[in-house]
């Protein structure tokens, strides 16, 4: 059992090829509630059999994220970068999480998180009643001290 | 008019004496019942191991941990994004960047919603975090979508302490 696993390993290791993903880019660069994205990513390394991306929105001022998260596929628009558009659902949403998987020798990859804070406040009344002051700035700033590191993972 | 009240928080949500009940499974694999933990107060974190807020809700729950004994409350986060790919494997991961990254430990209950998000669709569709606290017979006294700090939590569960 063992030795076939470490055969297993081997050929693995043997087939694999390092999966470098470029940095995501979101445009317009000024995102808004509800409004209509591109996202756009390179791939390089092995040539994945499928790419999607998810989305999920949350709300700054309430700490809340929506559990409706988009998951799109991505089309080859060129070699090895990678497209789609969507329409983000929710108006109060101040801001995204855009992660790219992508399917690798049977193996779902991700990319690192991009985090995008919406331009706009939401509803454009600037209103944070019962919000949770500067948790926009926190959240960027834990965000980025803790980045939940993960090599390969299923998505589906 | 009818969703405010979750969003305000606060809300109470008898069952009527049945008790509130979510099956999940631990770190560990094992299948756990919400009502096994009645007796005593529980503070119910439904979150996301991708969700930003909830990290921060971890640091809240963190300071309940801290400031309440296990005699008078016992605190689960259950991850409810199962079925947006989020896994055990991923959820320990999670941990180990709180202890490694920020020396952290999360020590209480974790676990995992099943596949088809169950206890997403029963308890927290709206989004995450979504709270609950339980009195000790697991009815619901207090629940709230997003996150929360720690001062509104730990009144909360003081008015639960006290006696009647």
């Amino acid at each position: 059992m063992i030795l076939v696993n470490i055969i297993g390993s081997t050929l693995g290791v043997a087939q694999a090829l390092p999966t470098e993903f470029g940095t995501i880019t979101v445009e317009p660069a000024d995102v808004t509630a509800q409004s209509t994205v591109t996202i756009t990513v390179t791939i390089s390394g092995n040539t994945p059999s499928e790419v999607r991306v998810t989305v999920e929105e949350c709300n700054g001022n309430t700490g809340v994220c929506y559990s409706d998260i988009q998951n799109m596929s991505m089309t080859e628009v060129s070699s090895g970068r990678y497209q789609t558009t969507l329409t983000l659902k929710h108006a109060d949403a101040t801001n995204m999480t855009a992660i790219v998987l992508a399917k690798i020798n049977d193996q779902w990859e991700h990319s690192p998180k991009k985090i995008v804070v919406f331009s706009a406040a939401p509803n454009g009344n600037g209103d944070d009643n019962g919000g949770t002051p500067g948790f926009e700035l926190l959240l960027v700033l834990v965000a980025v001290g803790l980045i939940v590191v993960i090599g390969k993972r299923k998505r589906f | 008019m009818i969703v405010l009240p979750i969003f305000s928080g606060c809300t109470e949500q008898s069952t009527n004496g049945s008790g509130m009940d979510v099956t999940f499974t631990t770190l560990n694999g094992q299948t756990k019942h919400l009502h096994e933990y009645y007796g005593k107060i529980i503070v119910l974190d439904l979150m996301g191991a991708n969700c930003q807020p909830c990290m921060y809700q971890m640091f809240e729950l963190k300071k309940l941990s801290e400031n309440y004994t296990r005699d008078q409350l016992t605190i689960i986060s259950i991850d409810v994004w199962v079925s947006l790919g989020e896994n055990a494997i991923l959820l320990q991961q999670y941990l180990n960047a709180f202890e490694q990254q920020v020396n952290v430990s999360l020590d209480w209950t974790f676990g995992l919603d099943d596949i088809q998000g169950t206890i997403t669709h029963q308890y927290a569709s709206e989004g995450v975090p979504t709270l609950y606290i339980l009195d000790t017979k697991g009815n619901v006294y207090y629940s709230h979508v997003g996150y929360e700090a720690y001062a509104t939590l730990a009144s909360t569960i003081d008015e639960l302490l006290e006696p009647a």
